[in-house]
């Protein structure tokens, strides 16, 4: 594998997308077309209602633009925690191999993987859609663990369930970060230098990249200073 | 429109092939369980009507209106009925109950059609298999097969059924009303089909109307290919497959023309 040969991890081509609601329509991305660097870990920023989220759920394919595309070079992670790609009427075990299944990954090493880590006990085998938000969660993080994806988005949440079982993802993912790049949004600045280095600041429907993590905080506290927000013209 | 996505640097086929199977699997493990009942099932929900059938109308007629056995007759009417109608039945919903595992951006609306759609073809042709071994074994007639008028019956049935489906899946998922208004409309279906009696033997008037059912059509070939002497000049091959393929062409169009909405709602 050489993956730095690649010119991008992700390629959007004039992807477009926003959303109708009450009669009146938010464009989040307009017309944007970007490379994101191989091999760098990027945090995205954006003041509230920017479309961090739906970038990364863009990104994720858990949306679909309106128009345009989406390249991925990598196997990339749906956004920790989410959990919605859960088929309700299937056990863990089962949403477990399925996912094995389209990663191409083994199914009985995935399976115990995430049986020992999702600390499911007997509910690992009964249906999810009877389990509660937190263990959907804790499946979740295990199977994005146990797949080992290239590149990890993180909104905001890094780890997930009680105390103890947030140290235990925290551990399982900064050990993740030897070899896997991140996609990071948060609203702390520590927590994006720590896992960052590079940057991408959303402001009215564009992206803007910085070359360090320091120069995209300024640019975004810069944009913050200049309020309100410019509208974006449809 | 996306392309397939190619996250996984695998070739898109290999992705896609890793995504039907797993979607076999999906389905397997819900429509049957882990247990060899489930399969039974699927073999004695058509045996028992069958054999009402059989017993019911050997009650009125002294012989079927083709051939000796009441029983064959009547397989042969509801096995090309059932195919058709089962494929098109289960494909149709496949959307809809696999909605969540479309925001994986390998797996596609397309992809759950057709992992239904194969699973339920293999279903259809063993129980078919198995139920016309067991009534020409048990039941004697004069029987001479014809391969070709049989694998016509199938593929047509399939084509059929597979087009119905792929139409019914972007609009089943975008309007309950559609959903509901649909079984409404082809619940009659199996009563006009040609299923418990012979089309030759209808009035004029009622055939004009029928022949442009494609049930009677399948269940005409069906027929052909187990009696010698069966009448089957009312059977249009070309109908049927011109109409399974315009369904199948609308299907994708519609598929493709709604896959945002199909896969974020």
């Amino acid at each position: 594998m050489t993956p730095d040969l690649n010119p991008a991890m992700i390629r959007l081509e004039r992807v477009s997308k926003s959303f109708r609601r009450d009669g009146v329509t938010k464009h989040i991305l307009h017309d944007v077309s970007f490379d994101l660097p191989p091999g760098r870990n990027i945090a995205i920023l954006g003041r509230n209602g920017a479309g961090k989220s739906t970038l990364m759920r863009l990104i994720a394919g858990t949306l679909r633009p309106d128009r345009g595309r989406i390249l991925r070079r990598r196997r990339i992670s749906w956004p920790m925690g989410f959990s919605g790609s859960f088929h309700p009427a299937l056990t863990g075990a089962q949403n477990t191999r399925f996912v094995a299944r389209i990663y191409g990954r083994d199914t009985a090493a995935l399976d115990a993987y995430v049986q020992d880590f999702a600390e499911l006990g007997a509910s690992y085998h009964v249906a999810v859609g009877a389990y509660s938000s937190g263990m959907r969660a804790r499946l979740a993080f295990a199977l994005s663990m146990g797949v080992d994806f290239a590149v990890y988005l993180v909104d905001e949440v890094i780890g997930v369930g009680d105390t103890a079982f947030r140290r235990k993802c925290a551990a399982a993912f900064r050990r993740r970060m030897d070899r896997s790049r991140v996609l990071m949004i948060s609203h702390n600045a520590a927590t994006l230098r720590q896992f960052c280095d590079a940057g991408l600041v959303m402001e009215a429907g564009r992206l803007t990249y910085h070359d360090t993590v320091e120069a995209a905080i300024e640019a975004h506290e810069a944009n913050l200073a200049i309020s309100p927000a410019p509208a974006l013209s449809a | 429109m996306n392309p397939r996505d190619t996250t996984h640097q695998a070739p898109g086929t290999l992705v896609q092939a890793r995504v039907l199977f797993a979607l076999l699997m999906r389905e397997m493990t819900t429509r049957f369980g882990r247990s060899a009942a489930g399969y039974l099932w699927a073999l004695i929900e058509p045996v028992a009507f069958i054999a009402l059938l059989s017993l019911a109308f050997s009650q009125i007629a002294h012989s079927p209106p083709v051939g000796r056995s009441f029983a064959l007759f009547y397989a042969t009417g509801y096995i090309a009925f059932s195919f058709y109608n089962d494929i098109a039945a289960l494909t149709g919903r496949s959307v809809q109950v696999n909605r969540p595992l479309l925001n994986y951006p390998a797996v596609s609306a397309l992809d759950t059609v057709l992992a239904r759609f194969v699973l339920q073809a293999l279903t259809g042709l063993a129980v078919a298999a198995a139920i016309f071994a067991g009534i020409l074994a048990i039941f004697a007639d004069q029987v001479r097969l014809e391969p070709v008028a049989l694998l016509g019956a199938f593929g047509l049935a399939a084509l059929l059924g597979l087009g119905v489906g792929l139409v019914n899946t972007t609009l089943f998922a975008l309007s309950k009303g559609w959903e509901l208004a649909y079984g409404v409309i082809s619940r009659p279906l199996f009563l006009v089909s040609a299923v418990f009696f012979s089309f030759a033997s209808l009035p004029t008037a009622a055939r004009e109307v029928l022949w442009w059912n494609p049930l009677i059509h399948l269940v005409g070939l069906m027929r052909a290919g187990f009696y010698p002497v069966y009448d089957d000049s009312h059977v249009s091959v070309l109908y049927v497959l011109a109409l399974g393929l315009g369904l199948v062409t609308t299907g994708l169009v519609l598929m493709l023309a709604c896959a945002n909405r199909l896969a974020e709602q």
